[in-house]
């Protein structure tokens, strides 16, 4: 009956582990597409202008 | 083009509008998450036969629950996707199935740490951990033919075939495991857990809910922001300009 | 009308298995190499589960399926082989015509080639497993053919798509086995019942989660099929 706590907190370390490395790869993954995408937006924009000079 | 042409092509489906950062469901989600666990393991008294192990299925079921969710969900996308051929349902059940991936290996893992206290062994051929881990391997499936596919279009009518069809695989594998234990008259293992102090399963039911619904949203956000990375890299090398 | 249709349909999945039959018949390079790792597999098997005869018996029915499907994997990626090399695929889809006509042959064509592999397979199982095929020899039979209906399809189809990306030859097994768990579970189960008197009748569940999970998968895979093969 003692050992179970080990079990116990086995169980829940593992799901945060996973739930929160998934988590923190999201973040890290769409903070990245985030800079990809302004840098594409600020690009576009500065195209067209660039162009016309 | 121009943001109002992206608006535009955004709204009619061709591009998928990029979803805005929901930093409250993100909070709420943890809070949820927490409080949940924290009511559940605090509040809930040593069950009979199991003792305090029982702690341990409160997110077990919850996270079986989400993997079949996120199955269904899979499913309900990628018959969106063959149906009204456009890019957002693709997203749906590709961020779905990752969530999907995620809850089944939690589920199978969290099964194993129950299973071994419980019987004295790491793996029982249980009917339901042996068809959650088949579940799992389909999704893998899934997800590998995502990555070894490069073209977006043909990676996402073949995800929907294959999501589709794992999808109503996973009943049958159910059935049919179920039936292979019972012919070999395996004692079934007590997962039908009389009566689990219902609201601690309950409470985690929902936050698991939540991190589902946070995951598939954020999943989709980033996709949508590569989709139109992509989109706009495509028109600066083509030379589109803003009518 | 509607008849002439059909005998037209009907003609192009006539002509497509023949075709793929045809190929493999002036080559018969794929076959022999799949019925001796068959063949080879047996003998693996044999080794690993260790010489006690009532081991073996008991574990023949398992062992003779899980070599059909080792085996058999083999088989479906080279089904596609020919078009891909050629670049006939693309030709083969610009003709008019349901794309179910394709499907179908090339299932016609790899039930041909798993069928023969089984020929072999079979014997082998009695001769080197002990197997009692002579308790029940058709039922054992029947069961061999609704379950590979059941793995040549679904093998037909994901390797419609595991044939056109890298890493082929292990991303068919990675897509196919999982979803055959009910496919091997069921013709295991069932083939042993039959060979052990099937005393407890146990075998008709088997049969008819073979039937359905046939049926289901044979209408899934020909309605996807052409969301798969284009591109």
């Amino acid at each position: 009956m003692t050992g179970e706590w080990g079990y116990i907190i086995a169980a829940y370390a593992v799901t945060w582990l996973g739930i929160g490395g998934y988590a923190l790869r999201l973040e890290r993954l769409t903070r990245r597409a985030e800079q990809e995408y302004e840098a594409a937006r600020g690009a576009q924009r500065a195209g067209p202008a660039g162009r016309q000079s | 083009m121009t943001e109002a042409v992206m608006e535009r092509a955004a709204t009619s489906g061709a591009v998928p509008a990029v979803p805005p950062r929901r930093p409250l469901l993100a909070a709420v989600t943890l809070l949820t998450l927490v409080g949940a666990e924290l009511f559940s393991v605090l509040t809930s008294p040593p069950d009979r036969d199991m003792g305090n192990l029982e702690k341990i299925l409160y997110i077990h079921v919850p996270c079986a629950w989400m993997a079949m969710t996120a199955s269904l969900f899979v499913f309900l996308a990628s018959v969106g996707y063959l149906w009204k051929r456009e890019e957002r349902y693709d997203m749906i059940a590709a961020a779905s199935a990752e969530a999907g991936t995620l809850f089944t290996a939690l589920t199978v893992i969290l099964g194993s740490i129950w299973a071994r206290p419980t019987w004295g062994t790491w793996w029982t051929w249980d009917a339901r951990l042996t068809s959650t881990a088949v579940l799992l391997l389909i999704y893998l499936g899934y997800l590998a033919l995502r990555a070894a596919t490069d073209d977006v279009d043909r990676r996402a009518r073949w995800s929907a075939a294959v999501g589709i069809l794992g999808a109503i695989n996973a009943g049958i594998v159910y059935e049919s495991v179920v039936w292979w234990r019972t012919i070999h008259q395996i004692q079934s293992s007590p997962s039908s857990m009389g009566i689990m102090y219902t609201w601690g399963l309950r409470l985690n039911a929902i936050a698991m809910l939540l991190v589902l619904v946070y995951f598939i949203t954020n999943r989709y956000r980033s996709f949508c922001l590569i989709r139109a990375t992509e989109m706009m890299a495509e028109d600066a090398v083509l030379g589109r300009r803003a009518p | 009308m509607a008849e002439r249709i059909w005998a037209r349909e009907f003609a192009r999945v006539g002509a497509m298995a023949w075709k793929d039959l045809a190929v493999e018949r002036r080559t018969k390079a794929t076959l022999n190499a799949v019925v001796f790792f068959a063949a080879l597999t047996m003998l693996l098997f044999g080794f690993a589960l260790g010489a006690d005869s009532e081991t073996l018996k008991a574990a023949s029915a398992g062992v003779l399926w899980l070599t059909v499907l080792f085996a058999g994997v083999l088989v479906f990626n080279r089904s596609y082989q020919t078009e891909l090399d050629s670049g006939a695929l693309e030709t083969l889809l610009l003709y008019p015509g349901d794309r179910w006509a394709i499907f179908a042959g090339k299932v016609i064509a790899n039930l041909a080639f798993v069928f023969l592999v089984e020929a072999v397979i079979l014997p082998l199982a009695v001769i080197l497993y002990h197997m009692p095929l002579e308790r029940a020899p058709l039922a054992v039979i029947g069961v061999m053919i609704l379950g590979t209906l059941g793995f040549v399809t679904l093998g037909t189809f994901y390797a419609a798509m595991a044939s056109r990306v890298r890493a082929r030859e292990v991303l068919l097994p990675l897509l196919l086995f999982p979803m055959l768990v009910p496919v091997l579970i069921a013709s295991v189960e069932a083939t042993q019942a039959y060979l052990t008197g099937d005393v407890m009748r146990d075998s008709r569940v088997w049969v008819r989660l073979l039937v359905v999970f046939d049926a289901i998968f044979l209408v899934a895979a020909v309605a996807a099929f052409e969301h798969v093969i284009e591109g």
